[in-house]
């Protein structure tokens, strides 16, 4: 069972960035009816989304919030004992946009960097790495950034897909406190079921062809290329209110921690009709549900940390909270952590242009 | 009750009535895809006071006899 329980490793910061420009779901995509856009958006609660323009990466996103966060912590980017970057959008297929990153950051090079090629699930798959480094490594600090620009990875005429994804990055640091409270993460996974959400083409499995770049009509009706983003949308629906649900409760009754325990749930915004499902489920009061997806869409690997960026942010420093995080999506890939969150530094959430 | 079923669900799916028949599905029905679901889903349960439990709204999207069969179950347990 990939489940650990981390002792005395801290989160001290959380901060997030999106791009300044935004999306509006009811005034923008004339492609969809105005009454199917009404009703889209009263499901999804997605009224609008940050979309980066073509020279701005989700590395560029992490990056600023990164310096906002450090700089927030006066903590200098020379104290980094690592970096991991979770994100299904990289700046390139080679190298780890991490190792960039190290640069861009002005880091020693006496550091380690790599991505996690994680969507939904990445920020806790993130956190378990980021602990592990700390725990098993003996590190003292490192920097998670988790961060995707999903809106370049659908095509903008599916309607599956282009109503909710958006674009945002964020940077989380870890510290060695011997005082910390335990984090607990588990994660799990499901490759058997990865066509449900998955590029299918643009790999090595499918090279890029100018077939494989066409967009057209696909059999569930969406337009898109085999190169966009696919989703099927009943079977993610299915995984997230069943499996979710169902490690998520699993994970409550092992740790002994009922709804009123928790301070905030920090679900994977991945839309609100199915997320409210899942809360109504474990029997969340949604007063302890924080939400951005009305705002931001459905971010990816950045989607939690901008939630709790943004709750924090909003809270002040001196909260303490014990947080439940569920992340889920490609892989199929789900995760769920638990902390207490004491004091955590989050700045405002920056706007990139 | 039927017809009140068929004729919300065509309303919510913005399709006729009349191409609603108990063995319409989402393979013969195009409109009806996992988002149109959800919203005739959300509709119905705005509808009637209702929450579907998830796994509910998962086997609706079998058939429409399927739909219409677990919506009037919901309602007789209300009574």
């Amino acid at each position: 069972m990939a489940k650990s329980v981390f002792t005395g490793v801290r989160v001290s910061g959380v901060a997030g960035a999106v791009p300044k420009a935004a999306v509006n779901n009811l005034t923008d995509h004339h492609f969809c009816p105005i009454e199917d856009r009404k009703k889209i958006v009263a499901l999804t609660k997605v009224e609008s989304y940050r979309k980066a323009p073509p020279e701005i990466c989700a590395s560029d996103l992490c990056l600023a919030a990164a310096e906002t966060l450090l700089s927030g912590l006066g903590r200098q980017p020379g104290e980094i004992d690592a970096i991991v970057f979770a994100t299904i959008t990289p700046d390139y297929r080679v190298p780890s946009t991490a190792c960039v990153l190290q640069h861009r950051l002005k880091c020693r090079t006496t550091v380690i960097a790599y991505d996690i090629s994680m969507g939904c699930s990445g920020y806790v798959v993130g956190l378990y790495n980021a602990c592990s480094l700390i725990k098993g490594g003996g590190l003292k600090r490192v920097l998670l950034l988790s961060g995707d620009t999903q809106t370049k990875l659908c095509c903008d005429q599916d309607k599956n897909v282009v109503f909710i994804l958006g674009d945002g990055g964020t940077a989380t640091l870890l510290e060695a406190d011997a005082g910390a409270g335990d984090i607990v993460i588990e994660v799990m996974t499901d490759g058997g079921r990865f066509q449900n959400l998955y590029v299918p083409a643009g790999g090595f499995r499918r090279p890029s062809t100018e077939e494989t770049r066409q967009v057209r009509e696909q059999p569930d009706g969406g337009m898109r290329s085999e190169e966009h983003l696919y989703m099927n949308g009943m079977e993610i629906f299915k995984f997230s209110v069943t499996d979710v649900v169902k490690t998520l409760a699993s994970f409550m009754e092992a740790e002994r921690l009922s709804p009123d325990d928790v301070d905030q749930l920090f679900l994977h915004q991945a839309n609100w009709f199915m997320n409210d499902k899942i809360v109504k489920k474990l029997k969340f009061p949604p007063e302890k549900v924080p939400y951005t997806i009305g705002f931001y869409g459905n971010t990816g690997s950045a989607s939690i940390p901008l939630t709790m960026a943004h709750h924090f942010s909003r809270q002040g420093s001196a909260a303490r909270e014990r947080c439940l995080l569920s992340g889920f999506g490609v892989g199929l890939s789900w995760g769920v952590a638990s902390m207490m969150v004491d004091g955590v530094f989050a700045p405002p959430i920056v706007e990139l242009a | 009750m039927d017809e009140k079923i068929r004729e919300l669900f065509a309303t919510l799916l913005r399709v006729s009535p009349e191409e609603i028949e108990d063995q319409t599905s989402p393979a013969s029905l195009a409109r009806w895809d996992s988002l149109q679901h959800m919203i005739v889903v959300a509709g119905f349960e705005e509808e009637f006071g209702v929450d579907l439990d998830p796994e509910e709204a998962v086997e609706m999207y079998r058939d429409f006899a399927t739909f219409k069969r677990i919506v009037r179950q919901r309602m007789e347990s209300r009574r």
